[in-house]
């Protein structure tokens, strides 16, 4: 459907008076989009007009080609006149053929690879500025960044490759051969000249309402996708309520509404490709009777003295047609343009947020590296975070060294969450410090320290691939022994003998084919195989598990607080009852509620 | 390609008006443009020998002149209306396709065949279907022009100089048969490498993006980082493979076009010295060389996109049998009985029932038995993964079992009619699908015609009555994306809000108060209760507060169901949560 909406918008910007008529007119304010177009592309812009040159010079190689042939075919006619052998001409045209192909296919590759460089520069430097972002950061949704990295970044492709070669053309291939014309004849010449740049305004008067009328139509669009996707997402529902028969009702009902609504706007569009039919279909016709009625000696004007020749006629009439195909190369180009520009559109809209972060990440670097003790504690001073105007945490002191269970209850929002972030490092304190070992996190270098911490988030992410890999992201040289040990711990080795393949079976993406609870418990088996881990996090590791599970969970724990300090964010009071320590976070301040030593089942 | 021929088949099927018209219609531009061009070359050569032969006019030049205008008028209002006309039905066709479509995403889905159900999967079926609009307007429009076109013009050429018309022929079937190959095999297998590249790398995106978090700390940042950089350059090479095949496809046509005008001018100019065509005729020959390759450029344009169609294609045709099949399936069944409810007897009993995922794996339930008699409730817990859930799809039709069987109301639900089952029973669950429309469209869903009253009641059983009345649209309040959002305990009474409006005999409640905070379960529950007295209910949970009013309670552990007996043991409630 994109591609048929070419149809509407190939031929309905205004700008295709601007760039053929080259009469760029100033003050038209350029989108974002499209300036940051022109940046990112600036590059390869040297390939891409050397490519487009080529090009030019193999459509330009038709006029002596044209020139042999009406040369040639005079010959045979008026024997008297000047003529060319037909075999020479042949041979000649079939000459410049090879020639004419060779450039085109060395100047297409040319512009071909030059977006296909650009591109990958674009996606490369988008992965590493994901990167290098703070993970606290706030991004749209993986699924559109996704789709930037996969479709809006390869739009620039035939933009850069396809789009921008053809208008660099489109200045220079039809004056040339409106000068050849002129050569022979200044009145067929005069006739191209005014015919020519009337297709552009013809196609702008008629674009501008297209364009009004495409942009709704776009919309409509974008609601029929949607409509379809979001009855699909609930497909069990509609089902279960036997709706699915009206589903496919709606479906075709606003399909039919859809086709109405386009046809009104391609009703619209069309008459501007029609507005390039007709004059190009006019200008053939009026130099076919031009030339007749000159060669019959009836009419004797439009040529410099000498009447007009049959040799002269014919290559005028052959040149006629090429004079319109580049403006009809441009407009089914067109889409690409638009294509191109909605793409940058969505990729600024990205790059400004991912730039916004990427200065607060620079700060942290570029300080000494110290390496990081085997042992210490973990030290929180008068740490104040806020953001925005909210204040969320408010002077919060802690101590974590010794092997023990530390529970933080409170509830939902109150900043659990950003106390786990900030002594991951993934959010800045406004006020105090966090140290381990008596130095500040950052002074180990943020990732050392990360990579030092075991995490079960409330949200585990697993990863595409099979069991092993997403548990040997923790402990790299762990074998199955121990792999299998750790599901044990976390009460989740039963998906050994679910999942077909054991440890070598796949998890699919977003670890589709477990549960919530199992993917928890699996996360927690992946935290308990860093062995040398400082520090042991989670976050609701019991949220969602039934009781016997989670008893399970809060035993495994417990067992990894025997060898160090392990820090609960919960409000489940089977966690809490086990805790050797519970703090409460109220309105941003952490107090601690009561001590207790000793082992609890 | 035979998924692509079927398609366009069924298309004549359905608007043959508009199919055969279109077709039509678009070889009278085609035709004139070749027209336009053949007399504009013959009018001049002709006048150029009525010129040598000192005014003795051999040729009536009205006649030609007007023929050139009429030609240049076809043209130009031909090619519009054509355009209008083949468009026309491409939309048509593509609004019931959708549906088509639509139908077999569903019955894919009721029988457990569907594979992948992720948001990826779902937009791509949609692109494939806006994909295939092309079929009629890039392949066969053009394709069918070109061929017909090219013989006409062949026949009518024949008379003049046959060797010239063979040269002719000749290498415009040679640009059919390069252009041809774009729809082969190797396009086509190039097509899917493409997409797969493309899969590999929004995966891997997506999972770069959203687990970042859990990457950072586990140390695979900047391995991720890397598997996903080589997914773009395997998407960067494929792509640029792509496109100079596409570029050289259209060069060789270009290139050929030129060659045809070489060859078909020597071939007419042999056969004037042979004497056997006349004088005037070389340029027709020569005019209609330049003008018959335009058919073949237009065709070379569109073929890059022909593999990408042969892939939607058989997609799409492989759902639209799974829509027909599942039509017939229905069809079949809607002869059945309607269930009976009556007091004493099983509203639903499930004998034994085996099930597994997959028929290699580990089967979830095995020789599963359960009798609900009629205006029971019964409460089913277990633990996480035992199969609970399976139990209920099963029970709704939504899963089917390899072995068992399930009656309800008496009636085999393997023969029992759509409509039937849906108005029998409902499932009440953690999910809830909110749909991007109104509060009203979303409530009609279980009832098409209940009245706003309905609505009212339904929502002030469910306990959404107040916040209703609150919006300022009040049922007209849009749901989703921009609209309002619900929470997790307020999508959950819509769901049972609907439900309502169904009022069935049979209730199954599926983790009902699952990731809900105690004091908004308890409100759900209440709710629920409310609108199921009288009924026969089936409750999965492992929630200590689900099990209140239970008649009956079984144990699902090890694929197996074991009463127990009320009140519950010290043991069984320890398995419980208890918040």
């Amino acid at each position: 459907m994109t591609e048929n909406l070419a149809d509407i918008t190939e031929l309905s910007d205004e700008d295709v008076a601007q760039a053929s008529a080259h009469a760029k007119k100033r003050g038209r304010k350029k989108s974002a989009g499209q300036i940051w177009l022109q940046d990112a592309v600036r590059p390869e812009m040297k390939l891409v007009k050397r490519g487009a040159m080529l090009q030019g010079i193999s459509e330009l190689l038709w006029i002596p080609q044209a020139a042999l042939l009406a040369l040639a075919i005079a010959g045979l006619i008026d024997p008297k006149g000047p003529g060319l052998d037909p075999f020479y001409a042949t041979a000649s045209i079939l000459l410049l053929a090879v020639i004419r192909h060779f450039l085109r296919v060395k100047g297409g590759g040319i512009a071909v690879r030059a977006a296909s460089k650009a591109r990958h520069r674009l996606e490369t430097s988008l992965l590493s500025n994901l990167t290098n972002l703070s993970p606290a950061t706030e991004l749209p949704a993986s699924g559109k960044i996704a789709s930037i990295a996969v479709d809006h970044i390869q739009a620039i492709g035939p933009y850069l490759g396809r789009f921008l070669p053809i208008q660099s053309r489109l200045s220079l291939v039809p004056l040339v051969l409106l000068a050849s014309v002129a050569y022979v004849s200044w009145f067929a010449a005069l006739c191209l000249l005014v015919f020519g740049p009337l297709v552009p305004v013809f196609m702008a008067i008629v674009g501008i309402r297209a364009k009004k009328a495409s942009d709704q139509q776009l919309g409509v669009l974008a609601d029929m996708g949607g409509l379809l996707l979001d009855r699909l997402r609930g497909m069990e529902t509609l089902r279960l309520f036997g709706a699915v028969k009206r589903s496919e009702d709606d479906i075709r009902k606003l399909g039919g509404e859809f086709r109405m609504s386009t046809m009104r706007v391609l009703r619209i569009a069309f008459l501007s490709s029609t507005a390039l039919e007709l004059f190009s279909a006019a200008a053939i016709a009026l130099t076919a009777i031009y030339v007749g009625f000159s060669l019959l000696g009836d009419w004797s004007f439009g040529t410099y003295g000498s009447p007009l020749t049959l040799a002269g006629g014919l290559f005028v009439l052959m040149i006629v047609p090429e004079y319109f195909a580049p403006l009809r190369a441009y407009a089914a180009a067109y889409h690409d343009r638009a294509a191109g520009l909605a793409a940058a559109d969505h990729i600024v809209e990205l790059q400004k947020q991912l730039e916004n972060d990427e200065q607060k990440a620079s700060v942290a670097e570029g300080m000494h590296i110290v390496p990081l003790p085997a042992t210490g504690a973990l030290t929180i001073r008068n740490l104040s975070v806020s953001r925005g105007q909210r204040s969320i945490l408010t002077d919060v002191n802690l101590a974590l060294g010794e092997p023990e269970l530390v529970v933080v209850k409170g509830p939902s929002g109150t900043g659990k969450s950003t106390l786990m972030d900030c002594i991951l490092g993934f959010l800045p304190a406004d006020q105090g410090q966090i140290a381990y070992g008596g130095l500040p996190i950052s002074s180990y270098g943020l990732t050392n320290w990360q990579q030092s911490i075991s995490v079960l988030s409330q949200n585990p992410e697993l990863f595409h691939g099979t069991l092993r890999a997403n548990l040997r992201r923790a402990g790299e040289s762990a074998d199955d022994a121990t792999l299998t040990e750790a599901l044990k711990l976390a009460a989740v080795d039963e998906l050994l003998a679910k999942i077909p393949g054991g440890l070598s079976g796949q998890i699919g993406e977003d670890g589709k084919g477990l549960s919530l609870g199992e993917r928890r418990r699996f996360a927690l088996a992946r935290a308990a195989l860093r062995k040398d881990a400082r520090l042991i996090i989670a976050d609701e590791p019991t949220a969602d598990l039934d009781g016997t599970t989670a008893q399970k969970v809060v035993t495994a724990l417990k067992t990894l607080a025997r060898n160090k300090p392990v820090l609960v964010a919960t409000h489940d009071p089977r966690v809490v009852g086990s805790a050797d320590r519970v703090l409460t976070l109220k309105e941003g301040v952490l107090v601690e509620v009561s001590e207790r030593e000793g082992e609890q089942q | 390609m035979r998924s692509s021929l079927r398609i366009i088949w069924l298309l004549q099927k359905e608007e043959p008006l508009a199919f055969w018209g279109g077709l039509i219609l678009a070889f009278i531009p085609a035709i004139a443009g070749i027209a336009l061009m053949a007399v504009s070359g013959y009018f001049i050569t002709a006048t150029a020998l009525a010129g040598l032969s000192a005014g003795a006019i051999v040729y009536s030049t009205s006649a030609a002149s007007n023929s050139i205008r009429l030609y240049a008028f076809m043209r130009i209002f031909g090619r519009y209306v054509e355009r209008v006309i083949t468009h026309d039905a491409t939309f048509r066709f593509l609004a019931n396709l959708r549906s088509g479509v639509f139908r077999g995403l569903v019955a894919r889905e009721g029988n457990g065949t569907s594979s992948q159900r992720s948001a990826t999967a779902l937009s791509r079926v949609v692109s494939d279907v806006d994909q295939l609009d092309g079929l009629f307007l890039r392949l066969v429009v053009p394709l069918s022009s070109a061929t017909i076109i090219t013989g006409l013009t062949l026949v009518i050429l024949w008379d003049y100089s046959p060797m010239a018309s063979i040269a002719l022929g000749a290498v415009q079937a040679a640009g059919l048969t390069v252009l041809a190959r774009s729809g082969g095999h190797r396009q086509k297998a190039q097509a899917r490498k493409l997409n797969t590249a493309r899969d590999a790398l929004r995966v891997r995106v997506s999972d770069l993006v959203r687990g970042r978090r859990d990457l950072s700390v586990f140390g695979g940042l900047e391995q991720q980082r890397l598997s996903a950089l080589k997914a773009v350059n395997q998407l960067d090479e494929v792509q640029e493979q792509n496109e100079l095949t596409e570029m050289r496809n259209q060069a060789v046509i270009s290139t050929m076009s030129q060659v045809m005008v070489a060859v078909t001018f020597l071939f007419a100019a042999y056969s004037y010295q042979q004497g056997q065509m006349e004088l005037q005729h070389i340029a027709l020959f020569a005019f209609v060389a330049l003008a018959l390759p335009e058919l073949l450029i237009s065709l070379a344009n569109s073929a890059g996109s022909w593999s990408k169609m042969s892939g939607a294609a058989d997609r799409v045709r492989s759902l639209l049998t799974s829509g027909q099949d599942s039509e017939a399936l229905q069809s079949a069944r809607s002869g059945s009985e309607a269930p009976v409810f009556e007091a004493g007897k099983d509203a639903l009993s499930l004998k034994d029932i085996r099930f597994a995922y997959t028929p290699k794996a580990a089967a979830i339930l095995e020789g599963v038995d359960l009798a609900l008699p009629t205006g029971s409730r019964t409460v089913i817990i277990g633990p996480s993964g035992a199969g609970k859930s399976t139990l209920a799809a099963i029970v709704a039709r939504l899963q089917t079992p390899q072995n068992g069987s399930v009656q309800i109301g008496g009636v085999e639900l393997n023969c029992l009619a759509e409509d039937k089952l849906r108005a029998a029973l409902t499932v009440v669950g953690q999910r809830t699908q909110i749909f991007h429309s109104t509060i009203a469209e979303n409530l009609r869903i279980a009832r098409e015609d209940a009245s706003d009253a309905d609505l009212w009641e339904a929502l002030s059983h469910a306990g959404l009555k107040e916040l209703v009345e609150s919006r300022q649209e009040k049922l007209e309040t849009r749901l989703g994306e921009g609209g309002l959002g619900l929470s997790g305990g307020e999508g959950r009474r819509l769901a049972l809000a609907r439900a309502y409006l169904r009022d069935p005999e049979i209730w199954v409640a599926d983790e009902l108060t699952e990731g809900l905070d105690h004091a908004t379960a308890d409100t759900v529950l209440a709710s629920f209760r409310a609108m199921t007295r009288g009924k026969t209910v089936l409750m999965v949970s492992h929630r200590a507060s689900e099990l209140e009013c239970a008649d009956r309670v079984l144990v699902l552990e090890d694929g197996k169901l074991t009463e127990v007996t009320l009140p519950l043991s010290d043991e069984i409630k320890d398995r419980l949560r208890d918040d």
